[in-house]
């Protein structure tokens, strides 16, 4: 894609933000408060992206490195009074350690095992940040955490800290978009797809999804930080199995293949969740109540079924298949959510 | 110069031998192949060679080093590359980003200098763009470097895998079985290319003359031992081969 | 010594819960190669339908055939809808199915009955049960029995019927199996429906000790997966004995280590067998493969 294209594909996206913050002002259903979650909820799925979409691996424990953010910010500011930037670097470094131990213990296996594991360590962490009462504040959590603030600017209002929360979201996607079309990148996509030929094509496989592992973690604890500051109080209950679930189902909406997979499905997800809030009640008399888990449960299993390569993903496939029509060409082999390609169907 | 060496090679599966005692040396320089009947153990004398498999016992030196039970990425980037015998493509990039997969070998780049593109990653790139370039141009595959490996017909595919394995820069070359599956003008082609890359090669292959006719040293394995290895007319006439595996083939 | 004795007691009542869930996994898992995320689901399900019925006046045989009647229907379903038509995908992406299944069943039970729990009495009334100075509650004993019965009608079919050699053949070997005429699909769907039924038995005879309550599918499938794993995932023999090890296990944990990380180990517990044994603690040659 040539270089006028690229850059003006970039300045709608960082035009998105605002053109987002409008719309909330014009449409009854979409709050700049929900905006700043949508934001911070692309931030980690962008991550995750990289991990699942990129090096093949499942995890389900992603809000740990979520949470680990969180709670840094929060603890160092809130109870020792550290810069917030500064609080928010600690808890990547805590989370990128974190990530760094788990990798290597998850790694040995693959599959099943693998996002169990990753599953498992997420619920570790989540019941240990009720239990170490002392530091963590419990089940009750803690609050009293200031607002972000860079040098003497804040992030006072919800516009502040969304603008704030959609240049790191556009930052996220630009560096993940330099790592995936990199040397790195190209071996991370190739440990996805075969490690044994990566292996033997000089990548060591190990260290790959070790290290995409991490910088997954990366995102989800900044992500954490922005949450702790926003909401000014936090507590395990939003560090659970559901969140990675969340985070989960807007990767695989958005594509899990594209690094705009997080914004794209963070946005959809939104969306059709506050609209659906809305709408329901129109159709069905009566209705109220927590469609959330529905609606995300439902759409996670029809992207999967039909649109495998998720929103963003679906939109790449299309643009590089446009130039190649015309006969004689093999079917191409099709490909599923994690962009594997799905052999042929065997006749059964 | 000896390029290849192992002693007393093995491989055991639970009760399964399937490499036994292999003891050869390679030299830098010529075509070598190895062939042997169905489950003779040839693809798991190449997965112990390049590092997939770690033996039950034997060595393995490449290039004057031990590299008995080394993970593959470091064997590979001494200077061994290898193509699979069912193909390994990384099936959902194109075929020039494999191909730079292979490139990339020898690079250093990491995460941080990508991420930040600072110079050390546009050297890279520029580096392994050249290298991919050339050996795509070499092995004809230019006009199909933007498409996606899976898209294209399978004879094009196991071009793509050499290409990979060049890419490399390899001071060997395993290539197992990389006619399967072509006609003859295809398995043809593969052998013409073979042959002009220069690169000392061990070569997996069922196409029995063609094998003959392309190599100039032939080890046969049986039952995972070596059971002769000298030039194609001396394997030829060797009574013990004949039995074991080309008499099966003139019978058949 | 009787606290001993009553930590083995409680442990192994929850044992017996966490068995009949990785009774469950390892079925499905051993016929179709997938992990059931949802599998808690259908034990909700049963639950949730057996309490609805009763508080409606509904007799408790009659609750407890609707509970499996309508667990496995809803399994049955699933598979036809959302796993068939996926199954040449990649374990990630059937894993993601799975795990989109069982929100969306959280999410349905959520709007239908609320988060408030529900239950019923036990199935027979009376004091608990002495036993060397360990107290078993009624509705414990008619958890063990309910595991006996289960493990004995699940052998039976397995060894003795048709049908479920053919399950058991199709586990062990798929192409062999297609080629004596067992369908792969149809075998897929009998797993599901024989998983989710006992599944939704569980569920019904556990809510005078559970409760029910639209979330409670998920920390007992946790548990129930655990329960396979250490068993090796290959028999329901072994997700039996998994179950009861890892019940007794936690129970001692909580009375004697700490019981606010109890949850916590229970966890620790099945990382590390995931990523340090993944073949299992147990190398049960009793039962034979599914």
């Amino acid at each position: 894609m040539s270089w006028p294209w690229r850059l003006a594909g970039w300045a709608l996206f960082v035009l998105a933000g605002p053109a987002l913050l409008a719309l909330a002002g014009q449409v009854p259903f979409l709050t700049s408060g929900r905006l700043v979650f949508l934001a911070i909820t692309a931030l980690a799925a962008v991550g995750l992206c990289l991990i699942m979409g990129f090096a093949g691996q499942v995890s389900l424990g992603h809000a740990a490195f979520y949470a680990v953010g969180a709670y840094a910010s929060g603890i160092l500011t809130a109870g020792y009074g550290v810069p917030p930037i500064v609080a928010l670097l600690a808890g990547m470094v805590l989370a990128g350690a974190a990530a760094a131990g788990v990798a290597r213990a998850v790694f040995r296996v693959s599959g099943h095992f693998l996002a169990m594991a990753t599953l498992a360590f997420g619920l570790i962490l989540y019941y240990s940040l009720g239990h170490f009462r002392t530091v963590t504040g419990g089940n009750a959590g803690r609050g009293g955490i200031p607002k972000l603030a860079i040098g003497s600017w804040e992030a006072t209002t919800d516009t502040r800290m969304f603008l704030l929360c959609w240049a790191l979201v556009v930052l996220g996607v630009l560096v993940a978009r330099n790592v995936v079309d990199s040397r790195t990148g190209r071996a991370l996509r190739a440990t996805g797809a075969s490690e044994v030929a990566a292996g033997c094509c000089g990548v060591n496989v190990v260290r790959a999804k070790v290290g995409v592992f991490v910088l997954g973690a990366l995102y989800a604890a900044v992500a954490g930080s922005l949450y702790a500051h926003y909401v000014t109080y936090i507590a395990p209950e939003e560090f659970g199995l559901l969140k990675s679930i969340q985070f989960l189902v807007v990767a695989t909406v958005g594509g899990l293949t594209s690094v705009w997979g997080g914004p794209v499905g963070a946005v959809v997800l939104v969306l059709l969740t506050e609209a659906s809030r809305e709408a329901i009640p129109l159709f069905v008399e009566g209705a109220t109540g927590p469609y959330e888990l529905t609606i995300y449960g439902l759409v996670l299993v029809v992207v999967l079924l039909l649109f495998n390569r998720g929103i963003a993903g679906g939109i790449a496939h299309a643009w590089r298949a446009r130039g190649r029509g015309g006969g004689g060409d093999p079917e191409p082999l099709a490909e599923d959510a994690t962009g594997r390609p799905v052999p042929r169907e065997v006749a059964s | 110069m000896t390029l290849l060496r192992t002693v007393g090679l093995t491989k055991r599966f639970g009760g399964v031998t399937a490499v036994d005692d292999l003891s050869i040396e390679l030299g830098d320089v010529g075509i070598t192949a190895l062939i042997g009947p169905n489950g003779a153990g040839k693809t798991t004398a190449f997965n112990l060679l390049c590092g997939v498999l770690p033996p039950s016992s034997g060595t393995v030196e490449f290039r004057g080093r031990d590299v008995t039970g080394q993970p593959p990425h470091r064997i590979a980037v001494l200077g061994m590359a290898r193509t699979f015998q069912n193909l390994e493509l990384f099936g959902d990039m194109s075929v020039r980003d494999n191909v730079m997969v292979g490139a990339g070998a020898h690079l250093r780049g990491g995460i941080v200098s990508a991420a930040l593109r600072l110079p050390r990653h546009r050297s890279d790139e520029r580096a392994a763009r050249e290298r991919s370039d050339a050996v795509l141009e070499r092995l004809g595959l230019g006009d199909v470097a933007d498409r996606p490996a899976s898209d294209l017909p399978y004879g094009l595919q196991r071009r793509v895998e050499l290409a990979r394995a060049l890419a490399t820069d390899p001071a060997l070359l395993l290539l197992d079985e990389p006619m399967a599956g072509l006609s003859g003008g295809e398995a043809a082609e593969v052998a013409g290319a073979v042959r002009a890359i220069g690169v000392p090669t061990l070569i997996v292959e069922h196409h029995v003359e063609t094998v003959m006719a392309l190599s100039d040293r032939v080890l046969v394995l049986n039952f995972g031992r070596l059971l002769a290895d000298g030039t194609p007319a001396e394997v030829r006439a060797d009574p013990a081969v004949v039995e074991a595996y080309l008499g099966a083939e003139d019978a058949a | 010594m009787a606290e001993l004795l009553q930590s083995l007691v409680t442990g192994l009542t929850l044992g017996a819960m966490y068995a009949m869930v990785g009774v469950g996994f390892v079925l499905i898992y051993n016929v179709t190669g997938i992990i059931n995320f949802a599998q808690g689901e259908y034990l909700m399900l049963g639950a949730m339908t057996a309490v609805t019925l009763v508080a409606a006046g509904v007799g408790l045989p009659l609750a407890f055939l609707a509970a499996v009647g309508v667990a496995a229907a809803v399994g049955g379903v699933v598979e036809r809808v959302a796993i068939r038509p996926a199954r040449g995908a990649s374990i990630e992406t059937l894993i993601l199915i799975t795990i989109g299944v069982s929100i969306t069943l959280n999410g349905v039970a959520l709007l239908v009955w609320g988060v408030n729990p529900r239950r019923y009495g036990p199935f027979t009334a009376g004091p608990p049960v002495e036993l060397a100075g360990a107290a078993l509650s009624r509705q414990s004993v008619w958890v063990f029995a309910f595991t006996a019965l289960v493990a004995g009608a699940l052998w039976w079919f397995l060894e003795r019927t048709t049908s479920g050699k053919a399950m058991r053949a199709c586990a062990m070997n798929p192409e062999a199996a297609m080629l004596q005429g067992i369908s792969s699909s149809r075998m897929s769907l009998y797993a599901f429906l024989l998983a989710t039924g006992i599944a939704g038995a569980t569920g019904m005879v556990l809510v005078p000790i559970t409760s029910a309550s639209y979330n409670m599918g998920l920390p007992l499938a946790l548990r129930g997966f655990t329960a396979a794993v250490i068993g090796g995932l290959v028999s329901p023999l072994g997700a039996i004995a998994g179950g009861l090890l890892l019940g007794v296990a936690e129970a001692s944990a909580a009375r004697f280590v700490s019981s606010g990380l109890k949850d916590a180990i229970a966890f620790a517990v099945l990382f590390a067998v995931l990523v340090l044994r993944p073949q299992g603690l147990l190398r049960l040659r009793l039962a034979s493969r599914v």
